[in-house]
């Protein structure tokens, strides 16, 4: 056995079998900083594969399709597309989310399922039941086509519902519920896996029909002929339906689907990012234990003639063992957290940006081995210092036995604080540029400046709790206090990864408070109607089933309604980004809108005709800001009649999305368009009427009558409109919270590793302070004040440098992600709850060592080392 | 005979280290005192003398309530600590008992004068009549010029002398010291024997742990251990 192995075996092996407890948080530390990278990782995969699965699931054969927001694409379009050169085969499709009753089932509530509408009397190329099962799956494809009220459900969702054909379902449709039944089930393959494999078939004409759809769908597919040229057949498309359409490949909605969810992706990462960061600082934390505990071991080496290089190598060695084992355990912890962060994370992605259904997240072998590797380099990169310091380790000074010979390195705190600046001002030079990347960028490197000061601000904190502990608290606090000044390096880097931890809490706490401000004021003086119905979901948003015009009639002439609105809220395609449209009475909403001239940022004054009189738009100002228009200018927008254009008479203030908003007038909108059908009705109040009744009254008028309810069919009062909003803005900052979860169990194992160091560092003279008369208690209480100062520091610390990082996240990488100009909005109930709980977590993480501490034996205490 | 109760009283005391205590459960338990039985009685000087593992840390720590005999009974100023709680056993030690230690132990955060007040300050006594008397006793020892200084600042043999009036500033009727001038130069030792040797009064008994026969030539009874049992008391016929 060579030399090292000796010392590997013999030293380094049994002493991590021989403190279990501290081998097992280093452990831990290092599997949680594993498995936050590759959960989000895989969380993030997940949900990118379901994005591109939402390319995949009817158009998987298309090389090319046409497009034209949510407002769709003229069927006869069709017959232009599929006799376009190149093109060898064109089918339309129409795609709805929609919600499903089995009646008479005692399996749940209506749950929400992907309705397909496909062309079956036309190119059959892109039959989804054409994978894997075949065309038998149909013994009367004609007599299917025919029948609006025929289906057909993937595999799973007839498993879950227990459907076979026959069976009998309600389908949310533009009209209510409406009957169908089971022609017969789609094996699991293709199309039919998609959304979850909750898929049901419709042909397209029953599809049109019950989806409101007369003469559109949502796109059509092409397939090229053998040899013909992608881009060369795009081209001659778009020449054929230019202005009724936009050509695009497939992968491009994926792309923009992805692109438009990047921010939230990438606020993912960040919170990976800064829980390894975290979790080097405890790898970090530990190792430096090991040194300091074994300072005389070390010395005894070094007399004995192990050379410096040597014992570099063996804590090294260790380093590598714990991280072997740390990456190992995290890769399937990343596993189970990449479940919980999909299934937080799904329905605000869904109701925000897509309507899917993530697969279960998969590890892969690759991000396996990413992780792992990642791990054990950070474990041994976080080992370097601590074990560089053991091998310089002084054999004469390592022996000594006497209190004060095992006092901490000096920190430099003023170059440190220094260095601090500096990156302060790149900060501000990266703010002042801008951009998602900067703005990222720009937080890392407050984390990076924070940490920095670290040192500094520990040494003036301590400075004035000394003085309150020797003016206001008894001598053992004092002392507690006393070993943070005596241990500065660990001290710090202690109270850094707790300060990362709870400054990335308050970051996000405050960035949401910011959002919820300005929203919630916006909101308040945007919905003047007093009841809201939508189908389908609570907002107009992906999983809205749009009612029929037919459906009007239903609330017309209903009593104590002063003025009803039908709402139509769509996602349109322009120069290659979506924009959301409302249309609405605008006379009626511009009178009634309380707060409406506030959120004016261009333009003239508003009158409540501005929008009616005359084809003109409101744009948000993130249309202005991505698209450069200004109050005065023409929009041109794309329409099933060819482009439009609208004249831009202001720029206003709004929240509804964060890709762009236009408001439009619906007389404008319906002629523009051709679209009647209506996401939302807005009912107004006649003086004195109970919003309530008026609630009761419509749903009483909208409801199909059937048994089992109307799943899916919302009646609000303007006041649950509201919180329903509220919830959804809350809904896409609950990813967050198991990524600061994770940092905040990382820096707590980092906390109860550093009192237990300053325990076995302090040993002797805990053992000398027992002999001289300090009581159990006493001991106890030094430990827990120098763990609870270790908290406070933090919380003070992250407090001070969560305000610049909120500023970067608020108005740098805010604005680039959703190009809203957000006034900053701290949250001081948040932040103070969070300060609190490092506090309380920390002084709760020194109890385990001041245990230990306060039960040490006396004479084994006197004869430590 | 002396009339007053001795300050110090064993009987057939035993000490056996072995399993937790040493982290060495599965080893041969050690026996470092196999019966001891003796008494000090109050103002004498002893001297505990003995090849090193012969026990007689061992017997300091026991006789400074540090520690608790295996079996066998153990008064210190007429208590038994068999029957004292933790606590009591605190309070025993840090007003009744002064301990000065081989290397030192000063609190390195804290002055001279911080380390002189520690056992009044455990005791939750900060009044100026401790201070005085904390800085009293530095200047018994020659230092009450560098009350102001921390340990880091002070030498060798200046540490030891604090140590002894922190030992002594609650004025308590044993001094225990091991090994005190074990890690100082002979000069230095020879100034801190004189502080000890002056510590001994009438109503304060000294017992110390030494290897340094000049110590113990100027005790007035040596104990000798060996392999855990008295081999030899000079006091005994006494």
């Amino acid at each position: 056995m060579s030399g090292l192995g000796a010392l590997v075996r013999f030293v380094s092996l049994r002493r991590i079998t021989a403190a279990p407890i501290r081998s097992l948080l280093t452990l831990l530390g290092v599997a949680l900083g594993v498995a936050m990278l590759v959960g989000m990782a895989a969380a993030n995969a997940s949900i990118l594969g379901a994005f591109g699965e939402l390319v995949d699931r009817a158009s998987g054969k298309a090389a090319l399709e046409v497009v034209q927001g949510e407002v769709g694409v003229d069927r006869d379009l069709v017959d232009v597309v599929a006799t376009a050169p190149g093109v060898a085969h064109a089918a339309a499709v129409i795609e709805q989310t929609t919600y499903l009753d089995v009646p008479g089932a005692a399996s749940g509530p209506g749950e929400r399922v992907l309705v397909l509408g496909v062309d079956l009397l036309g190119d059959l190329f892109f039959l989804p039941y054409a994978h894997g099962s075949g065309e038998d799956v149909l013994a009367d494809p004609l007599g299917f086509a025919n029948d609006p009220r025929a289906l057909l459900v993937g595999a799973t969702l007839a498993r879950e519902r227990g459907l076979g054909p026959g069976s009998k379902l309600r389908l949310r449709t533009a009209t209510g519920m409406q009957e169908f039944h089971v022609e017969a089930v789609l094996t699991e393959a293709g199309p039919s896996q998609a959304f979850g494999g909750r898929v049901a078939v419709l042909s397209i004409d029953a599809a049109a029909l019950a989806f409101a759809r007369s003469g559109r769908a949502d796109r059509i597919d092409v397939a090229l002929a053998e040899h013909a040229s992608v881009d060369a057949v795009a081209d001659a498309l778009r020449a054929r339906v230019a202005g009724h359409g936009t050509v695009e490949r497939p992968s491009r909605r994926g792309e923009q689907i992805a692109r438009m969810s990047s921010s939230f992706q990438v606020g993912l990462q960040v919170s990976s990012f800064i829980a390894l960061l975290v979790g080097m600082f405890l790898i970090y934390n530990s190792v430096s234990i090991a040194v300091a505990e074994r300072r005389r071991e070390i010395g005894i080496l070094r007399a004995v003639g192990v050379s410096r290089r040597r014992v570099l190598a063996v804590f090294l060695a260790e380093a590598v063992v714990l991280g072997t084992l740390g990456g190992a355990l995290g890769v399937p912890l990343g596993g189970l957290l990449a479940r919980a962060v999909v299934a937080s994370v799904q329905p605000s992605v869904s109701r925000f940006y897509a309507a899917i259904a993530p697969p279960s997240p998969h590890v892969s072998a690759r991000l396996a081995l990413a992780g792992f590797v990642v791990g054990l380099a950070a474990t041994v990169a976080a080992a370097w210092f601590p074990a560089r310091s053991a091998a310089h380790t002084d054999p004469v000074a390592a022996m000594r036995r006497d209190i004060h010979a095992h006092a901490g390195g000096r920190v430099p705190t003023r170059w440190l604080l220094a260095a601090s600046g500096l990156v302060a001002l790149v900060v501000a030079w990266l703010a002042h540029l801008g951009g998602l990347l900067a703005g990222f960028v720009g937080i890392g490197l407050v984390n990076l400046a924070a940490a920095l000061a670290t040192p500094a601000l520990v040494v003036l904190l301590h400075r004035v709790a000394w003085r309150a502990a020797q003016r206001w608290f008894g001598l053992p606090v004092r002392l507690g206090i006393d070993n943070v000044a005596r241990h500065l390096g660990r001290s710090t880097l202690t109270v850094a990864a707790l300060m990362l931890a709870a400054m990335a809490s308050m970051t996000v706490a405050s960035y949401r408070s910011s959002f919820m401000v300005s929203m919630s004021r916006w909101v308040e003086q945007s919905i003047p109607a007093d009841v809201i119905i939508t189908a389908g979901s609570t907002l107009a948003d992906q999983h809205s089933v749009p009612f029929a015009p037919e459906m009007l009639p239903r609330l017309q002439g209903m009593e104590g309604v002063a003025y009803l609105d039908p709402v139509r809220f769509v996602t349109l395609t322009h120069r290659g980004m979506r924009i959301e449209m409302l249309a609405l009475g605008t006379r009626n909403y511009l009178t009634r809108a309380p707060g409406i001239g506030r959120q004016v940022l261009e333009g003239a004054p508003i009158e409540p005709g501005v929008l009616a009189d005359a084809p003109r738009v409101f744009v948000s100002e993130n249309v202005r800001a991505k698209l450069g228009v200004h109050a005065g200018d023409t929009l041109e927008l794309d329409t099933p009649a060819g482009p439009r254009r609208f004249e831009v008479r202001n720029v206003v203030v709004d929240y509804s999305s964060d890709q762009g908003f236009v408001l439009i007038d619906t007389r404008w909108f319906r002629d523009a368009w051709k679209d009647e059908r209506i996401d939302g009705f807005d009912l107004y109040a006649a003086p004195g009427v109970d919003p309530e009744a008026l609630a009761a009254d419509a749903r009483r008028r909208l409801s199909s009558g059937a048994a089992g309810g109307d799943s899916g069919l919302y009646v609000m009062t303007s006041r649950a409109f509201k919180t329903e909003i509220y919830s959804a803005i809350e809904q896409t900052f609950e990813v967050t919270r198991a990524s600061e979860l994770v940092a905040l169990i990382v820096a707590l194992l980092g906390v109860i590793g550093t009192m237990l160091s300053a325990v076995l560092d302090r040993v002797r003279e805990i053992g000398v302070l027992r002999a001289i008369g300090a009581t159990r208690r006493q001991i106890a209480v030094a430990v827990l004040a120098e763990a609870t100062f270790l908290g406070l520091a933090s919380a003070l610390i992250a407090v001070v440098a969560s305000i610049p990082c909120t500023a970067v996240f608020v108005s740098v990488v805010g604005y680039a992600a959703t190009g809203w100009h957000v006034p900053l909005a701290f949250d001081p109930s948040a932040m103070t709850r969070f300060a609190a709980t490092i506090v309380g977590f920390a002084a709760l993480a020194g109890a385990l060592p001041a245990r230990h501490a306060a039960r040490l034996e006396v004479p084994r205490a006197l004869a430590w080392e | 005979m002396d009339a007053a109760p001795p300050v110090v009283e064993l009987v057939e005391v035993r000490k056996r280290y072995g399993g937790a205590l040493d982290d060495d459960a599965g080893g041969t338990p050690v026996e470092a005192l196999r019966g001891v039985s003796l008494t000090i009685p109050r103002g004498q000087l002893v001297a505990i003398v003995g090849p090193s593992g012969s026990g007689k840390s061992t017997l300091l720590h026991l006789v400074g309530a540090l520690d608790r005999p295996t079996s066998g009974t153990l008064r210190v100023h007429g208590e038994d600590l068999s029957k004292l709680d933790d606590d009591a056993l605190t309070r025993l030690r840090r007003d009744r008992i002064g301990y000065v230690f081989q290397f030192f132990n000063l609190l390195p955060t804290l002055s001279a004068l911080e380390n002189v007040m520690l056992p009044a300050l455990l005791s939750g006594r900060a009044s100026p009549e401790v201070r005085a008397a904390a800085l009293a006793h530095l200047d018994a020892v020659g230092l009450g010029k560098r009350a102001a200084h921390r340990p880091d600042q002070l030498s060798g043999g200046e540490m030891q002398r604090v140590a002894v009036a922190r030992a002594l500033v609650l004025d308590p009727p044993l001094l225990l010291a091991d090994e005190p001038t074990g890690n100082l130069d002979t000069r230095t030792g020879d100034g801190v024997l004189e502080l000890l040797v002056g510590a001994r009064s009438a109503r304060r008994t000294v017992v110390l742990v030494t290897h340094d026969p000049r110590i113990a030539a100027r005790a007035d009874r040596v104990l000798t251990l060996k392999d855990g049992v008295v081999d030899a008391d000079s006091g005994a016929a006494a």
